[in-house]
């Protein structure tokens, strides 16, 4: 049984108890608890199911490094799942589940006899996917679905909340242990902007745990000393719960924040995500232990030896009264130790190595603890928990020499350091064949924009496990880095440590050395994603011998722990097997994140109504208030219709365009984009711009122009108006309007750098209403002073004038074939002109229209919009628009483009109206036209699509305008439109459908 | 080690009656540098600063633009001026006063605030007064200054202010502000 000991545990607080929840069950738990340490106070060992086989799991690790208890917490808003018990707080009221389990995690279907174990081998996806395509669908994939797999997504929306945070800092402490600490403090005084970043609640990592005395005093009183020291410095900051994920070039690094939850249910800010830019980075991550392979070290009750020693003594719980120990080092011999002390029962130390002569097992054995060296187990006893061991010669092949009761084993395999960080942007690792781990290798190391080294390990994240090596080791990098940022440094003592003696950890990778294969099968290499030894000795019998391609074919490191305990021993068994060393197997690709990130604390705050931002115009408000149905144009928000009260949206658009028609109607053309281009050269840059010419154009007259890209594929269109000789403002479309701009600009300043020509982006300066309708001018000259008569205001000129008092650009542009003014105002005062001519209209029965009404509008005259009958593949001939292409210019840009074969191939599809036959409602969009023949692939050859449909209210029946093979050509002829297998037939027709003469505007 | 601010988060609000102006030209033209000091009496600031004087000041934008900030009602007479003097040279003068919103901000840990949202660096050494930071807030362009420490100001795109003060909203809501600068 594991259980809460009467005394003890440094980090709970035993006058604050909690209660949570495991599974439905109430449990009781403390302050200061991981949901990892309270199960286990509860006696909950067995907390999940393994991801294929769905073996019993219970907790294995004390950190980031736990491969199998994940859990989903809380309910609704709150639910998370794949959770790390073991860096999760406890909280009052928590509500945790395990997962992976059908029906019960006691009883669980799919771990019946194992069978799974043998359908299941390495590269069963990939040998799955050769079988016949049906049995994936029927067979495979809804078996798998229902067997593997972790917690389940939340349906609810996050209740939480969610920030990101920007720093710039000269150094980047990562990990707030010894060495960490040790090096804040000796830089501290130099004053470098220093972020120190701890991933758990607490700082000293495991000073307090395993070491007594530090620097001459106390380990409790050097850390105190230590923090409180730190606190003094203002360019020091010191951040728990912050867990670093990621290093990225050029400095950046990312790290996830935990914020400790309030538990009063409510929604609390949750996590931050860091951004961090460092010039620096001192890497001071510690090690991870690592598991040790034998038969059944899956089985709930067999843990890692720091694991049991941190549950001790941080959290006060026992691991059961007798545990086993089974190592292949010195360091495990601390937690027989922590074990005695406390008076619990180590019955026996399994070490695999002869000679054993170091400080701490010569310790062990004064305390009457038996030590069993050249030992090994051949095979856990028990089920869901651990009852007992067979012990066996490492050199053998597993034969039992004893069987010896216990109710956990403490495992150590040596320790690896934790270069995830260093790896992020390529800094190489080497194998240490005397110290039995993969270090950071400081001949390749990752580096900055200038080639120096950025990342410097420290303490056990470099190799030196022993506290007595560290001092020395962090004060030459810290001389080092001072030296490279110009400061002194002062005040260099080095905390004294016990110097102790030890054997060299053995490298050990299977256990016993001469494993039997059947038993291959039963000994886990990467308890996540239930890898076995027998997995990569299958991997390696099929060819897939470099370490990647093994990694993938088992799957081995794959799982949410990125292998943090299993890599390393899943690299020596390759590099056994083949007889490598393992400087040649090398080592996997290390990716960010460290640890995983939850989604949301990468959306941060741009989720809601902040996902993207949502352009207004200043009228927004009043349309709002008029009962707009929205649509977005690209970043904008535009009504597309104003709804009447029960009127149904096709209604409104009906209404409005039939007014506009009729009498007058308004528009709110604010999104238009407006770039003012200006400067002794800009009519010949704008003649470049375009296609056709406007350095022709008057003082005082706008023009309609196209714009290509260098392909010559139509890309916008716009009025411009010549404002002087030498300004000119062009309109662009609502999306087209930045990218215009920047276009504009690119040629400016890398091609035509020397030309005079300033832009400004300046759409948002201005408001733009747009009167339409036989009745628009008896409007405008209600409010006018001045004259907008024909003679005076002719069709596409524009002029300044004054309109209900307020100044004003007038430009006669139409963009619904009826007569039309467009009236530009200071954004400021848009909305109460707006208002006024809404006012003066009402005798004209005015009203406001959308973006609906005014492409129907635009399509009842067959002008073509940006983005309908333009694709990025259309060029303006295709639109009949070759009368806004100027022949007389020497260039533009496309001019080129457009002689290409086959832009200037007769077999173009080119623009029609679609006069659609037998049929009420307008053409689906998008559809195509099915000629009679058939293509090279014995499909129906396709001859032309719709680009354009809507109902014509004021021709009282649909039309269409399309794209057709030589349509122009063809009028007249009937074209079969294929919708979803029903044909509708139309007829090609003129796409001027409504005043073609235009006799109107 | 996480402390929360005791002193309030930052409140943002509109300032009208904030004219701009916006000038591009060769900045490095000597006759130019002249005549908008002569007009304006402050100097062409250096790039990434903004130069103030009496309620007048000129912001860098870009090698080649400036914004010119002053009170709305002067804004015709200064593009008068500055069209009277610079005339013959190659400039871009126009009237934004309502291209931008400007926005102030005040109170406490202003520069917290803005570091949720901004991937500007915002060290006291590197963000001083007279710096002019063209960056980002969220996910639109702006730029921002300060007077004051307690004292900032912020412009975007008119039509993003609204996204602006709902993210500043969200970013200064009950929760922890990191005391970091």
């Amino acid at each position: 049984m594991t259980v809460r000991l009467p005394t003890g545990g440094t980090v709970i607080d035993r006058s604050k108890p909690i209660t949570f929840s495991f599974n439905g069950k109430k449990l009781r738990g403390y302050k200061g608890d991981t949901v990892a340490s309270a199960l286990l106070a509860n006696n909950q060992q067995l907390v999940g199911r393994s991801f294929k086989y769905h073996r019993p799991r219970g907790i294995f690790a004390s950190g980031p490094e736990e491969p199998n208890g994940l859990f989903t917490l809380g309910k609704g808003g709150k639910l998370e799942p794949n959770q790390v018990g073991s860096t999760t707080e406890l909280t009052d009221g928590l509500e945790i589940q395990s997962q992976n389990h059908w029906p019960s995690l006691e009883t669980d279907f799919g771990s019946v006899a194992n069978v799974a174990s043998r359908l299941l081998p390495a590269g069963f996806y990939y040998k799955t996917f050769m079988a016949p395509k049906q049995a994936w669908k029927h067979l495979f994939e809804p078996a798998i679905r229902q067997s593997a797999g972790l917690g389940k997504p939340p349906m609810d929306n996050d209740s939480d909340h969610y920030e990101h945070f920007y720093t710039h800092v000269d150094l980047l402490v990562v990990g707030g242990g010894i060495a960490g600490l040790l090096a804040a403090r000796m830089l501290a005084p130099t004053g470098l902007k220093i972020l120190l970043l701890e991933q758990t609640p607490y700082f000293g990592g495991r000073l307090i745990q395993d070491h007594d005395e530090f620097g001459g005093s106390s380990s409790g009183e050097w850390l105190t000393t230590t923090l409180e020291e730190l606190s003094t410095h203002k360019n020091v900051t010191l951040r728990n719960r912050t867990s670093v994920a990621g290093v990225y070039d050029h400095g950046f690094v990312i790290a996830d924040e935990k914020l400790p939850d309030p538990s009063d249910n409510s929604g609390y800010l949750k996590r931050r995500l860091w951004k961090i830019r460092t010039k620096r980075i001192v890497l001071a991550t510690g090690a991870i232990e690592r598991p040790l392979c034998f038969v059944g070290n899956d089985i709930p009750g067999v843990r890692l030896a720091s694991g049991i020693r941190d549950f001790l003594q941080n959290y006060g719980v026992s691991p059961g009264d007798r545990t086993a120990v089974l190592t292949n080092n010195d360091d495990a011999y601390k937690t027989a130790i922590a074990l005695t002390e406390i008076g619990l029962s180590v019955p026996l130390i399994m070490d695999t190595r002869m000679e054993i002569r170091g400080t701490l097992p010569t310790k062990a054995r004064k305390m009457g603890i038996r030590v069993e060296p050249a030992r090994g187990i051949g095979e856990v006893l028990g089920k869901k928990t651990v009852t007992g061991l067979e012990m066996c010669s490492q050199v053998g092949e597993g034969t039992s020499l004893e069987i010896i009761g216990c109710e956990a084993i403490a495992v150590s395999g040596g320790w690896s350091p934790t270069v995830h960080l260093w790896s992020h942007c390529n800094g190489k690792l080497k194998w240490d064949d005397s110290r039995t781990m993969f270090v950071p290798d400081w001949q390749k190391p990752p580096v900055d924009s200038q080639g120096k080294q950025n990342i410097f390990p420290i303490g056990s994240a470099d190799g030196y496990l022993q506290l007595h090596d560290i001092p020395v080791q962090v004060e030459t990098t810290v001389k080092f880095l001072a030296q490279e940022f110009e400061k002194p440094l002062t005040n260099l003592e080095l905390p004294e440590a016990e110097r102790i003696t030890e054997e060299k950890c053995h490298g050990t990778w299977l256990v016993p050395f001469g494993m039997k294969p059947a038993n291959r099968a039963k000994t886990w290499v990467d308890f996540q994603n239930d890898v076995k030894v027998s997995d990569i000795d299958l991997a390696l019998l099929e060819g897939f011998e470099s370490i990647e391609h093994s990694k993938r074919y088992t799957t081995l490191g794959m799982a949410t722990d990125q292998g943090k305990t299993s890599n390393v021993n899943g690299i020596a068994l390759v590099s056994h097997n083949l007889g490598v060393p393992m400087n040649k197997v090398g080592t996997t690709t290390f990716r960010p994140p460290y640890s995983p990130i939850p989604l949301g604390t990468i959306a941060g705050t741009a989720k809601q109504e902040l996902f993207k931002p949502t352009r207004k115009t200043p009228i927004d408000a009043w349309h709002e208030a008029n009962n707009a149905h929205w649509e977005p144009v690209s970043d904008w928000r535009r009504p597309y219709c104003y709804l009447l009260e029960g009127e149904t949206v096709e209604n409104a658009v009906n209404r409005e365009a039939l007014r506009v028609r009729t009498t007058v109607g308004m528009l709110d053309a604010t999104t238009l984009g407006k770039i003012l281009v200006k400067g002794r050269d800009a009519a010949k840059f704008l003649d470049m711009m375009y296609t056709n010419n406007m350095g022709t154009l008057k003082p005082g007259r706008c023009r309609y122009g196209l714009m290509c890209d260098e392909n010559g594929f139509l890309m916008d269109d716009g009025v411009v108006a010549r404002l002087d000789e030498t300004t000119f403002l062009c309109h662009t479309t609502t999306g087209g309007a930045d990218h215009i701009h920047g276009w504009m600009e690119d040629w400016l300043q890398c091609e035509w750098w020397d030309w005079r020509v300033f832009t400004a982006n300046i759409t948002d300066q201005y408001v733009q209403i747009g009167i339409a309708g036989p009745q628009a001018r008896e409007v405008l000259e209600k409010l006018g002073e001045m004259g907008l008569s024909e003679e005076e205001l002719p069709f596409m000129s524009w002029k300044k004038g004054r309109l209900a008092g307020f100044e004003v650009q007038v430009y006669r542009i139409s963009f619904s074939g009826e007569l039309s003014y467009e009236i530009s105002i200071k954004a400021s005062e848009g909305l109460e002109l707006w208002k006024r001519i809404y006012e003066a209209g009402k005798e004209f029965s005015i009203e406001p229209y959308g973006t609906e009404a005014l492409h129907v509008l635009r399509a009842e005259k067959g002008f073509i919009m940006i983005g309908d009958e333009t694709d990025g593949t259309v060029i303006p001939q295709d639109l009949g628009l070759d009368w806004a292409i100027s022949k007389k210019k020497d260039d533009f840009l496309g001019k080129r483009g457009q002689y290409r074969s086959f832009l200037t191939d007769p077999d173009r599809w080119r623009l029609v109206g679609l006069d659609v036959l037998d049929r009420e409602e307008p053409l689906p969009h998008g559809v195509y036209a099915q000629s009679e023949d058939q293509c090279d692939f014995g499909h129906p050859r396709m001859e032309g699509r719709v680009t354009s449909t809507y109902y014509s209210p004021m021709l009282k029946r649909p039309i269409a305008m399309g794209l057709v093979e030589r349509g122009p050509e063809r009028m007249g002829e009937v074209l079969k439109f294929n919708s979803g297998g029903k044909m509708i037939k139309a007829k090609i027709v003129n796409h001027m459908f409504y005043d073609p003469d235009k006799e109107v505007q | 080690m996480a402390e929360s601010p005791a002193m309030g988060t930052p409140s943002l609000k509109l300032s009208d009656n904030t004219g701009m102006v916006l000038f591009r030209g060769e900045l490095k033209s000597k006759t130019l540098q002249e005549g908008l000091f002569e007009v304006t009496k402050v100097k062409v600031p250096a790039k990434g600063r903004i130069n103030s004087l009496d309620g007048l000041s000129i912001a860098w934008m870009s090698p080649d633009e400036l914004l010119i900030f002053l009170p709305l009602g002067d804004v015709g007479k200064l593009i008068d001026a500055l069209d009277d003097k610079l005339e013959g040279e190659e400039t871009l003068i126009w009237d934004v006063s309502d291209l931008r919103s400007v926005f102030q901000i005040e109170g406490h840990f202003i520069r917290e605030v803005l570091a949720k949202n901004s991937p500007a660096d915002l060290n006291r050494d590197k963000m001083r007064r007279g710096t002019f930071r063209r960056t980002r807030f969220g996910q639109v362009a702006v730029a921002f200054w300060f007077k004051e420490e307690t004292c900032w100001f912020l412009i975007c795109r008119r039509s993003e202010a609204g996204y602006i003060q709902r993210l500043f909203e969200v970013s200064t809501q009950e929760g922890e502000i990191p005391s970091f600068y």
